[in-house]
């Protein structure tokens, strides 16, 4: 029986099956963030409140972002008759931006999906499940295009009179458009799976790819104003390189700016035929895909003497071996310490860049020691790595429940592993910024002190969030670290805790206290907050872990 | 050895175990068993200290499981129904960290596992990350892992499910073996048959309740397990 037609089911029935999968994916994905866990149904109002701020916030930087990016080039390229390109370039961003965002979502819901084998056991055609999913990634990838597409539209509307055939064909295309990166995704997803399943340290391949991505990614970034400034000047030749060597995102321009029809067609078979195709191809093999793990070569035991340790740094390993053993848990909830890192090289290659800073702004050399522990706070702020510890234990949660150890040392175990990987980076940072700037004792003190007791702070806080806001039911740990409740609080909660006292300075004691001193005030507050979270954990906490479902 | 006293445990309204008393001495195996949902595993949770109730109390070798939850926990090992592992560790380094939680000396150690490695033939597999084992594999690791600090008492769910028969018929001696040297076993099963022919003690409960528990030749008499738990759930 061919998959893709079981002549057993009525198309009733099957249409009915195929809506409550794809009803069960989008439930999933609203449940990753408006519902906390099995025990706690739905999330409060002001939860709610807090993810719709965040999502407005994120929402708001990509306009900003791209809306700046696209009123450069709006103007200088449809004077020079070249708005398709315009609307190419958007295209090509929107793509790139979807592909990066998607992949290894497409890899982890499609391949590696931990309910693949339960519902391939029940009599669910495989392009269903496939279709199901496929759809709900297309809505992900439509999501993340409109942060590109709609600035791209909204900066056109600002400059020019769009006709009403324009704007029509526009959001038929920014309709389709998010098929081409979902084709892109489902097929890298497909061939990272292959490789992750044939290699034995995956986390380190998922690292790297995504690292690669990443540094790609700001290198265009960094680089984009010289981008946008060529490509105004060599429109032209930017122009026919990308009608040649990039068909589909002409079509896109040229159907939007011209209201081309061909181009229009052009465009949609460009959308739909890949995506048909690779539709077609993995849902004849997904049973096969999902199913068959050839894995990774057999490592063969060689009896060793063992070593041996402590219960603390037992339970310290395990959490970094956890840690270590996810490429995605590592890039989502440790970025801030890349960042930390790529600072404290970027100040020793760029040495002049502070200087250059000052002597535009000379009003800011005696905050040089703040800003610069405040920067580094800040950069400490987004790492999130204790913060889904605790969701992680997942359905192990019965060994450290059932340990003879306190579950105030299970839990500092999470705080330490979050220190032990986010430290090094920050004092590797101050150590840079201090040989640099060589700052007065105070400022130095503050640039040492502030950081890493902010380090530990988010640390504890991460621990303390998680214990309140646990997550046991994911499918796939990804969910866990990108989009729990836990993750969003705690990242909040640590922004908020550099952003608030930097703005309480500024608008208040700026006239009655050193920038220096209020550091080291700052550092203060933030050890007893620590000091008071520590015994919490001790505590009140230990006594929640226990009782965690 | 394990004392239960007038446990009680609520889930909202429903009491999944209620007022139920049981004792175990030392050197007794005791087979818990019961229809699904009739409370087993809340029992068997909460003696571990997993679970917290709501009334009664439950000691490990007179010290209580509610005050003293980790000396409780230091003589025993659970083995729960489901072997979910720390699946980001090799089977060896899983073991390695149950020993140092346990504060086991290296040679005991490096004895234990690969006796116990070795009696249930996973030795081979210990350098494989514990995602790559099978149910059954898990099984063994949970049991190995159980059997590290010497415990002395063990509780344990369901422990024959996904074993194959000879790691059956292997964890059966080592349960005998254990009580024999003094220390006691609480395990809860459906296969009655292995309850009848292991166990020095049987518990049955129904819908919270014991409804009967002593010897194996008290509760069924010239009968079998099978027919008495029957007659018992009312069939």
């Amino acid at each position: 029986m061919s998959p893709l037609s079981p002549s057993s089911l009525s198309w009733r029935g099957n249409s009915a099956m195929f809506k409550a999968l794809i009803k069960t994916r989008l439930n999933a994905l609203y449940a990753s963030w408006f519902r906390a866990s099995r025990r706690q149904k739905k999330k409060g109002p002001l939860l709610k409140l807090l993810i719709g701020l965040f999502a407005l916030y994120v929402i708001g930087c990509f306009f900003f972002m791209f809306g700046g990016m696209f009123s450069a080039l709006c103007r200088p390229l449809v004077s020079f008759g070249l708005g398709w390109l315009y609307f190419a370039l958007a295209a090509i961003m929107s793509v790139t931006l979807c592909f990066i965002g998607s992949v290894f979502t497409a890899q982890q819901q499609l391949f590696s999906a931990r309910d693949n084998d339960l519902l391939l056991a029940m009599p669910i055609p495989p392009a269903y499940i496939l279709g199901s999913r496929m759809i709900m990634l297309l809505v992900l990838n439509f999501l993340m295009g409109l942060l590109v597409i709609a600035p791209a539209g909204v900066v056109y509307c600002m400059n020019f009179t769009p006709s009403a055939a324009g704007v029509a064909v526009f959001i038929v295309c920014a309709l389709f458009l998010p098929l081409i990166p979902m084709t892109m995704s489902c097929l890298f997803g497909w061939l990272l799976a292959l490789i992750i399943d044939r290699i034995r340290n995956k986390s380190l391949v998922t690292t790297v790819f995504s690292l690669a991505f990443l540094a790609a990614y700001f290198y265009l970034f960094s680089n984009m104003n010289s981008y946008i400034a060529a490509m105004v000047q060599s429109g032209a030749q930017v122009a026919q390189a990308i009608k040649s060597a990039v068909y589909p995102a002409y079509a896109f321009g040229a159907a939007i700016m011209d209201g081309d029809l061909m181009q229009l067609a052009g465009f949609l078979l460009c959308c739909l035929l890949p995506f048909g195709a690779l539709y077609v191809i993995l849902t004849r093999g997904f049973v096969r895909i999902v199913s068959s793990h050839r894995g990774a070569a057999k490592i063969k035991y060689r009896q060793r003497a063992l070593r041996v340790g402590s219960a603390g740094s037992a339970l310290l390993k395990k959490e970094l071996m956890h840690f270590g053993s996810n490429g995605m848990y590592i890039l989502n909830a440790a970025l801030g310490s890349v960042f930390t890192l790529a600072a404290a090289v970027a100040i020793i290659i760029y040495r002049d860049f502070p200087q250059t800073i000052l002597a535009q702004a000379p009003k800011l050399i005696p905050y040089t020691g703040p800003l610069a522990a405040a920067v580094l706070c800040l950069l400490g702020a987004t790492d999130i790595i204790s913060a889904p510890s605790i969701s992680l234990e997942g359905k192990n949660l019965w060994i450290a429940q059932s340990l003879p150890v306190s579950g105030g040392r299970v839990l500092m175990a999470k705080a330490y592993m979050h220190i032990a990987v986010a430290l090094p980076p920050v004092i590797i940072a101050e150590a840079a910024v201090i040989f640099m700037l060589r700052p007065a004792f105070l400022a130095a003190l503050g640039i040492l002190a502030a950081p890493a007791a902010m380090t530990v702070f988010c640390a504890l806080l991460g621990v303390v969030v998680n214990l309140h806001f646990p997550k046991f039911d994911f499918i796939s740990e990804t969910a866990v670290v990108k989009q729990s409740m836990s993750v969003l609080i705690s990242m909040f909660a640590s922004m908020g805790a550099v952003i608030l006292p930097a703005m309480l300075y500024i608008w208040l004691l700026k006239e009655i206290l050193s920038g220096d001193v209020f550091i080291l005030i700052f550092t203060a507050v933030l050890v007893l907050a620590c000091a008071v979270m520590i015994r919490y954990l001790h505590n009140g906490g230990a006594r929640r872990f226990a009782d965690l479902p | 050895m394990l004392r239960i006293e007038h446990l009680t445990k609520r889930f909202g309204e429903k009491r999944a175990v209620d007022d139920l008393t049981l004792h175990l001495r030392k050197g007794e195996i005791c087979g818990f068993i019961g229809h699904n949902g009739a409370g087993k595993t809340t029992t068997i949770r909460a003696c571990c200290g997993i679970l917290g109730f709501d009334s009664g109390e439950i000691y490990i070798d007179g010290k209580s499981i509610k005050t003293d939850p980790i000396a409780c926990k230091r003589e025993l090992a659970y083995i729960p129904d489901n072997p979910d592992l720390y699946e980001f560790m090799s089977g060896i380094k899983y073991l390695n960290f149950i020993a140092d939680i346990y504060g086991v000396s290296q040679n005991d150690r490096q004895e234990r596992i690969h006796q116990y490695a070795d009696e249930f033939e996973l030795t081979g597999d210990l350098a494989q990350p514990v995602s790559a084992y099978s149910h059954g594999m898990k099984q063994k690791l949970a049991v190995i892992s159980a059997l590290i600090h010497s415990p002395r008492l063990i509780i344990m769910d369901e422990p024959f499910v996904g074993l194959d028969p000879k790691a059956s018929h292997k964890l059966k001696m080592i349960m005998r073996e254990l009580c024999d040297r003094g220390g006691a076993i609480f395990f809860s099963t459906h296969i009655l048959e292995v309850a009848e022919k292991l166990c020095d003690q049987v518990a049955i409960i129904r819908n919270g309740r014991l409804i009967k528990s002593g010897s194996m030749e008290e509760v069924k008499g010239d009968e079998s397990l099978e027919s008495v738990f029957l007659e018992l759930e009312g069939e």
